[in-house]
């Protein structure tokens, strides 16, 4: 249990290492992946440990700091969304390249929604329904695409650190 | 007691996370500071990003001045310079002689105060897709503060957002939150710049204010945070439904945002009034 906390706890910090610096050079279709987000979906799907649900808290918090400044609000948004992933493996299995690319897609949407559902509280202007077209949809593709990749790695990184209980 | 909470142990510290959550977010959002979690990331995450943008500058200009066409890329440097400068100077011209017409250049020039300029790079982004905001190297070592205002020669960059001791975060005028009080240079008609996910937009027109496609769009200095008669784009479209009390203009920004890599943060005088600052 301590091993995968600290696996996750290293995905994290790789996954916000990418989101400050990965993210700033390289926008395919003008997006910017949520490398955070997807590197804590895939390890839910794999061991659904509640652990990681507060885990995506911490990382919720660090993606506030390093956008709008509202502390709290991908800090929701993670968390609700990683409770429901842990629910929604129970309904099928997501242990494919495949089954759990689509999981983090839907995910994805899921979590969009409840973060600007939020921010549409906060800031009345906001345009919902376009930035869940044009920003939102897209993006769930993307981390579709990129799913498996981060899949391969999350399954090489529990080989060498958590070994045969992975 | 203890057996309930025994019991619903998990589903307590759910609802328990979620409320100081919420917490949070409702405090920060009412502060509209910079909180210490938020200091504390992005100074842990400022060598990071420095350091990448320092090695990515490095290669970039290695590539630029060195393979890619020397010659080239320094006339361009030097016709962009003088473009700049030929801008500026348009732009400081047709100021002058609307206030010169209007009887009150002398007036102005007396009011005008020495503003020191912060030289800053940029070395990050927002993190997420909603919000245009662009992290700087320059903190409140170097005496930045909330709400000063960040500029190009080009024109109007935005307003900092929060500071931590290294690095700011600046809010660009093109992002949703950002409101600009403005006025068309030409006529002196006041609007408001309203930031939106692709651009910008002047609301609150005056409906029988005659505006057209091309007019300068200039800071108007109301609300005590922007200066005024820095330039912020051209009028590009107008928008005007005869039911409407307002006209809206579509605007081309000065600035062109996704090129920018460096910009000035203005550091007001002792005396200036024009900036508030928290």
């Amino acid at each position: 249990m301590m091993r995968l906390f600290m696996l996750s706890l290293g995905f994290l910090l790789i996954g916000v290492l990418m989101n400050i610096v990965f993210n700033y050079y390289f926008l395919p279709v003008g997006l910017k992946i949520n490398w955070m987000l997807i590197f804590i979906l895939v390890l839910t799907f794999r061991h659904s440990s509640i652990s990681l649900s507060f885990l995506g808290v911490f990382a919720g918090m660090i993606l506030d700091s390093l956008s709008h400044g509202y502390i709290g609000l991908y800090g929701i948004s993670f968390f609700v969304t990683l409770l429901l992933a842990r629910q929604l493996i129970k309904l099928f299995y997501a242990n494919t390249f495949f089954a759990v690319s689509l999981a983090v897609s839907v995910m994805t949407i899921l979590e969009g929604w409840i973060s600007l559902s939020i921010l549409g509280m906060l800031e009345t202007e906001l345009n919902q329904s376009s930035l869940m077209l044009t920003s939102t949809l897209p993006l769930a593709v993307l981390h579709g695409l990129v799913t498996p990749f981060i899949l391969q790695s999350v399954i090489w990184g529990e080989n060498h650190f958590i070994g045969d209980t992975a | 007691m203890f057996k309930f909470i025994g019991t619903y142990r998990l589903y307590i510290s759910i609802v328990a996370t979620l409320i100081v959550l919420f917490f949070l977010m409702y405090q920060t959002y009412n502060e509209q500071g910079t909180s210490r979690f938020q200091m504390a990331v992005q100074t842990i995450t400022y060598p990071v990003q420095t350091s990448v943008q320092s090695v990515v500058s490095t290669i970039k200009n290695t590539w630029n001045s060195y393979i890619n066409l020397i010659e080239v890329n320094e006339e361009n440097k030097l016709l962009k310079q003088q473009l700049l400068n030929m801008e500026e100077k348009l732009n400081q011209h047709i100021e002058n002689s609307v206030q010169f017409f209007r009887l009150r250049s002398q007036l102005l020039f007396a009011q005008k105060k020495a503003h020191k300029e912060i030289f800053s790079e940029i070395i990050g982004e927002s993190a997420d897709n909603t919000h245009q905001i662009r992290l700087i190297n320059r903190g409140s070592n170097q005496l930045l503060q909330r709400n000063y205002i960040v500029i190009r020669k080009e024109g109007l960059v935005g307003r900092i957002q929060s500071v931590s001791p290294y690095q700011s975060s600046v809010q660009l005028i093109i992002d949703h939150r950002s409101r600009v009080p403005a006025l068309i240079q030409r006529n002196r008609v006041r609007g408001l710049i309203y930031g939106t996910h692709d651009g910008m937009e002047m609301r609150q027109i005056n409906q029988h204010a005659k505006i057209k496609i091309g007019d300068r769009v200039i800071s108007s200095g109301l609300g005590n945070l922007y200066p005024k008669g820095i330039l912020i784009g051209w009028v590009s479209g107008i928008n005007h439904e005869p039911h409407e009390l307002f006209k809206t203009a579509r605007l081309d920004s000065a600035v062109d945002f996704n090129q920018i890599e460096e910009v000035f943060a203005i550091l007001p005088s002792k005396s200036d009034s024009n900036l508030s600052v928290e």
